[in-house]
């Protein structure tokens, strides 16, 4: 795989010679796989999060019209 | 409002856009980004902001789907939670995001507010509003934005603008 690289924009330079590419360190490679996993882990979260509430949503309304008690939760889901 | 640079990505991709050396005549700055990821695992992520190398701060969001919507912070990073979509998202559909950061050239705390849509040509589109803190605090100089998964792909572009 090749070593992935930045764009550097040096806005001191006159037009068309700003540009330069510099591949990645080591270190700077790492740095961005952890934050991709640590990005990754929220998001999965927050999904999960996001179906669970749904779910509750669902079991709420469906009591609510068979009138039938909901628990504290998902009263709460429909109360905002 | 002046566009200061703008960048495309060439045909081997780039982990990153870097603007240094950002000129300080204005009072904020304005960052668009167009772009889309290398990604082997999700429909659409967002891109990490790097305020003078550095990309620690404060982020709340609230993200809608068009069918869901929900809130979330991170105190680690900042970042857009969308406007980055990989290769779960349709082939040649690329995300948009734009940030804006206030007083820029004095040092101390400044806001930033993002707006990030992740497009997609299919049923399923992520949206987020963020606001944002960065943790550095300097006035300043450079501004990077970072692929969740090392690169952009070819095409994507980010412009920056300066705010008289």
């Amino acid at each position: 795989m090749e070593t992935p690289v930045k764009i550097i924009v040096d806005l001191s330079k006159p037009e068309g010679e700003r540009e330069t590419i510099v591949p990645l360190t080591e270190a700077e490679i790492e740095e961005r796989e952890q934050l991709a996993i640590q990005a990754a882990q929220e998001q999965e979260a927050r999904e999960a999060e996001e179906q669970r509430i749904a779910a509750l949503r669902a079991s709420a309304k469906a009591k609510l019209i068979a009138g039938e008690p909901m628990t504290a939760e998902e009263a709460d889901t429909l109360l905002g | 409002m002046t566009k200061v640079s703008e960048v495309t990505v060439g045909s081997g991709g780039a982990a990153s856009i870097e603007f240094t050396n950002i000129p300080q005549t204005g009072k904020d700055l304005l960052i668009l980004v167009s772009a889309r990821e290398v990604d082997t695992h999700s429909s659409d992520f967002g891109v990490y902001f790097g305020i003078n190398s550095n990309i620690g701060g404060n982020t709340r969001a609230l993200l809608g789907t068009g069918s869901a919507a929900s809130s979330a912070n991170n105190s680690s990073f900042l970042w857009s939670y969308s406007g980055n979509p990989g290769s779960g998202v349709t082939l040649n559909t690329f995300g948009n995001i734009s940030a804006y950061i206030a007083n820029y050239a004095n040092s101390g705390t400044k806001s930033m507010s993002i707006d990030a849509v992740g497009e997609n040509n299919a049923t399923a589109a992520e949206q987020a509003i963020v606001a944002a803190q960065p943790t550095n605090t300097a006035a300043i100089t450079s501004l990077a934005v970072w692929t969740n998964n090392l690169n952009f792909v070819q095409h994507s572009t980010a412009s920056l603008y300066i705010v008289s």
